[in-house]
C-alpha cells in the first residue's frame, strides 16, 4: 500500500498529509466516524453498554421519525393522498410502544446491539404477515421492511451521536455538511476525512464554523484508531497523530503567535476599502448559520454577499417548512446585522446531494448535482417553498436592505417567473395591509455554464450576478467539487471558468448590472488579483478569510492586476494559471502582506510544489 | 369491561391503511383496547400488533375495551370495522 505518512523513529509521531479545507488547528482524540459501515458484531454487547445502546435507539427513532417527515412534506403532489396513508402509517409503526418494549427488552435482557434487537422483533412479525394467504395483507409484511430499514439506517447514523466525547477530532471516510452541523453540537474540535474536497458544502460548512478541517488525507486514515491523540492543522493541511510533546508546544505557540481569525476587529471600519491605485472593491461575508452573524456585527465588512438559506434554516428544522413568520424574524436578525450594506439572501438551494435528504422523494437520480434542485425545485413547489420565502423576505426588506439571490438558474423564463410572482405577492401583501417593502433587488447564481453564456440576455431581468465558482467551475470542468478523483481538476482557477466570469462582467459592464463573485475562490489568495483584474469588484467570502482578503486588496495596483488577468487568460490550464499568479504576486506583493495573508486563510489546492 | 364481535367487511382485509385508522381511532381514548382472533390477542393501540392479525374480509375478531370511556371507544371502532374503513366492501 502506498504509505504518504513518514514515521519518525524512535516515537509515535506521525504525520498524515491532505488539503487543508478549513484554516486553523486544533488538538484532540480521534473518534472515528463509521458512516457507511455498520457496526455488524452480533454478539452480546457488555453490561455496561446497555445504557448506550438504549439511547442510540432511542436517537434513531427520534431520526427515522424526522426523515420520515421529510420525506413527507417532499412527496410529489400526485402521490400525496396515497403516500401520505402509508407515512402516516410508518410513522405509526416507528412509534409503536409495544415493539418497541420488546426491542429494549431484548438489548437489557438478552445483551443484544440494537440493531440486533431491531432486526429479530420486527423480523418475527414480519414472517407472521408473510405466512397469511391474503396478498394484500402480506405486503404489509414489505411496509414493515421499510421501517426496519429505515431504523437500521437511522441507527447506523447514530451510532457516534452516544459516544463522541469532549475535544474530539471526527476522522471519517467522508463527511456531510449534515453531519458536521449534528457534531458540531457535541464540542466538535476538527474534522479529517480521507476523501473530499475543498470545494465540497461539509467544508463551507467548517469555515462557517470555524472548524479546522482537512480534506483527501487518503488510506494512510485508516491506520489512526479512536481515542489517539491528534493535531489537525487546516492550515497546512496535514495531521499529526500521536504528536510528541514537542510539537504540540509548537503548535501551541504558533496559534498564539496568530490570533485567531474571528474577532479581531484591528481594521478601522473608516477606511474605504480600495488596491493601491484608489480602485474600490467590496468585499462582503457569505454566511450561513446566525452564530456568523455575531463576527459582522463586531468586525468592518460591507455586508452580508451570500446568506445561504438552506443552512440558516435547517437550524429551525426542516428547511422546507420553516414558517414564514419565522423566516421574517430570521431575515431581519440578519439585514440588522449586515447594516446599511444590506444583505443578499439566497433562496433554498435544496437537493444537491448533500444539502438534506432532499433526494429521496420522487424517482432517483443519476446526477443530483445536475437535477432538480435550487430554483428548478422551488418553482415547481411555488406555493409550498418559493412565495412564502419572497413575502418573508419582502416584510423583512421593510426593516433592512436585503436583496434576492435566486440559486441554480438556467434559463431566461425561470426568472421572469420569479419577478412575476414576486409582484403577484408584494400586492397581495398590500391588500392584505401587511408592512412590506418591495424595493426588493433581484439577482442571479452565475453557475451553471449556460447562464454565463446568456448573461446579457438576463440583464435586463436582474439587478446584479452573483458568480458562484463552486458549482459553475464543476460543471464546466465536469469534475465533481466534492469527492472522487476528479477533485483534484476542480479548481476555479482554469482558464476557461475565468473566460466565462469575465463574460458575465462584461455583460454587466455594458448594461450597469454589478458583478460579484462569491465562491470560495474569493476567499484564495492567489485567485484574488486575477479576479479584480478581471473587473470583479464585489467579493464575498466567508468570515474566516475577510481579514486575509483584505489585506490583499489593499497591497495591489489594479492596473496591475488587469495585466495578470489577461496575461492568465491565454495559458493552457489551472496549474499555469496559479504558477503565473504565484509568480505575479511574489513581484507585486511585499512578503510581509503574503506571509499574513497564508496563515490565515489562503488555501491553494495545487501548492504541492 | 366491554367485549364486541366485529367483522371486517372491506374487500382488502386490516391491512395497513385500516390498521392506522384504526390505532389512530384507539389511541384517542383513555380506555385500553385489545383484538383477539382465536387465541392471539394483540394491543389495539400498537399498529404492528394490528397488521399481524392477518384479518382477510370475513374474519371475525373480539374487540375488547376497558377503561373510563370505555363506551365512546367501543362504539367509534366499531363505527370504523362496520364502515369498511372506508374502502371498497
Amino acid at each position: 500500500m502506498d504509505e504518504p505518512s513518514t514515521d519518525v523513529p524512535g516515537d509515535d509521531e506521525r504525520i498524515i498529509e491532505g488539503t487543508g479545507a478549513a484554516p486553523g488547528v486544533a488538538v484532540g482524540t480521534a473518534y472515528r466516524h463509521e458512516a457507511s459501515a455498520p457496526r455488524v458484531h452480533h454478539g452480546a454487547i457488555a453490561p455496561d453498554e446497555v445504557d448506550a445502546e438504549l439511547d442510540r435507539l432511542a436517537n434513531a427513532v427520534q431520526r427515522a421519525e424526522q426523515e420520515l417527515e421529510t420525506v413527507r412534506t417532499l412527496a410529489p403532489d400526485a402521490l400525496a393522498a396515497d403516500t401520505d396513508a402509508i407515512f402516516e402509517a410508518q410513522a405509526l409503526m416507528l412509534r409503536d410502544e409495544d415493539v418497541l418494549q420488546a426491542i429494549r427488552q431484548r438489548i437489557r435482557e438478552e445483551k443484544e446491539p440494537a440493531g440486533t434487537a431491531v432486526q429479530e422483533v420486527l423480523g418475527a412479525h414480519r414472517e407472521r404477515l408473510e405466512e397469511s394467504d391474503d396478498a394484500q395483507l402480506r405486503t404489509g409484511a414489505d411496509d414493515l421492511l421499510e421501517v426496519e430499514q429505515r431504523l437500521l439506517r437511522a441507527l447506523r447514523r447514530s451510532t457516534t451521536m452516544a459516544h463522541i466525547g469532549a475535544q474530539s477530532v471526527v476522522v471519517a471516510e467522508d463527511l456531510t455538511a449534515t453531519d458536521l452541523l449534528r457534531f458540531h453540537q457535541h464540542d466538535l474540535l476538527g474534522a479529517v476525512t480521507a476523501q473530499g474536497g475543498p470545494a465540497s458544502h461539509a467544508a463551507i460548512v467548517a469555515r462557517a464554523l470555524g472548524l479546522p478541517f482537512l480534506v483527501g488525507a487518503g488510506e494512510a486514515l485508516q491506520a489512526v484508531a479512536s481515542g489517539e491523540r491528534v493535531i489537525v492543522d487546516g492550515t497546512e493541511g496535514r495531521l499529526v497523530v500521536q504528536p510528541r510533546a514537542a510539537t504540540v508546544e509548537e503548535y501551541r505557540q504558533r496559534s498564539a503567535d496568530t490570533s485567531p481569525p474571528m474577532g479581531r476587529g484591528t481594521e478601522k471600519t473608516g477606511r474605504p476599502l480600495q488596491t493601491t491605485d484608489g480602485h474600490p472593491v467590496t468585499l462582503r461575508a457569505n454566511v450561513g448559520l446566525e452564530a456568523e452573524l455575531d463576527r459582522l456585527r463586531s468586525g468592518p465588512g460591507d455586508g452580508i454577499g451570500l446568506l445561504r438559506t438552506e443552512l440558516f434554516l435547517r437550524a429551525k428544522g426542516d428547511p422546507r417548512a420553516v414558517p414564514e413568520e419565522q423566516q421574517v424574524e430570521l431575515y431581519r436578525t440578519a439585514a440588522e446585522a449586515a447594516g446599511s450594506a444590506g444583505a443578499t439572501i439566497r433562496l433554498l438551494d435544496l437537493g444537491d446531494k448533500d444539502r438534506g435528504p432532499g433526494r429521496a422523494a420522487g424517482a432517483p437520480e443519476n446526477n443530483p448535482v445536475w437535477g432538480w434542485r435550487g430554483l428548478r425545485m422551488l418553482l415547481d413547489r411555488p406555493d409550498e417553498l418559493l412565495r412564502p420565502q419572497l413575502r418573508a423576505l419582502l416584510r423583512a426588506n421593510q426593516e433592512g436592505e436585503l436583496r434576492v439571490l435566486l440559486p441554480m438558474v438556467t434559463d431566461v423564463a425561470e426568472v421572469r417567473r420569479v419577478r412575476q410572482m414576486m409582484d403577484e405577492e408584494s400586492d397581495r401583501l398590500t391588500e392584505d395591509g401587511v408592512p412590506h417593502d418591495s424595493n426588493l433587488p433581484l439577482g442571479i447564481m452565475v453557475e451553471v455554464p449556460a447562464a454565463a453564456l446568456q448573461a446579457p440576455a438576463f440583464t435586463e431581468l436582474v439587478d446584479f450576478f452573483s458568480v458562484g465558482t463552486n458549482d459553475l467551475t464543476q460543471y464546466v470542468l465536469a469534475a465533481d467539487r466534492g469527492s472522487g478523483r476528479s477533485t483534484v481538476r476542480h479548481d476555479a482557477l482554469h482558464p476557461a471558468v475565468l473566460g466565462l466570469i469575465l463574460r458575465v462582467v462584461e455583460a454587466g459592464r455594458m448594461s450597469g448590472c454589478p458583478v460579484e463573485v462569491c465562491g470560495e475562490i474569493a476567499g484564495d489568495v492567489q485567485a484574488v488579483p486575477v479576479l479584480l483584474g478581471l473587473g470583479v469588484d464585489t467579493l464575498s467570502v466567508s468570515p474566516p478569510s475577510l481579514p486575509g482578503v483584505r489585506r490583499i486588496i489593499r497591497s495591489v495596483g489594479y492596473d496591475a492586476a488587469k495585466a495578470l488577468a489577461r496575461d492568465v487568460l491565454q495559458v493552457d490550464d489551472a496549474q499555469a494559471v496559479r504558477r503565473r499568479a504565484r509568480a505575479w504576486i511574489d513581484t507585486h506583493l511585499s512578503p510581509a502582506e503574503t506571509a499574513g495573508s497564508q496563515d490565515e486563510n489562503a488555501r491553494d489546492p495545487t501548492a504541492s510544489d | 369491561m366491554i367485549e364486541r364481535t366485529v367483522t371486517i367487511r372491506n374487500r382488502a382485509g386490516l391491512h395497513t391503511r385500516p390498521a392506522s385508522m384504526l390505532v389512530k381511532t384507539a389511541s384517542r381514548f383513555d380506555a385500553e383496547v385489545y383484538l383477539r382472533r382465536d387465541n392471539y390477542e394483540i394491543n389495539g393501540k400498537s399498529v404492528i400488533g394490528v397488521m399481524t392479525l392477518a384479518a382477510e374480509q370475513g374474519a371475525t375478531l373480539t374487540l375488547v375495551v376497558d377503561g373510563t370511556d370505555e363506551t365512546e371507544a367501543a362504539d367509534a371502532l366499531e363505527a370504523l370495522f362496520e364502515d369498511g374503513f372506508g374502502e371498497e366492501m
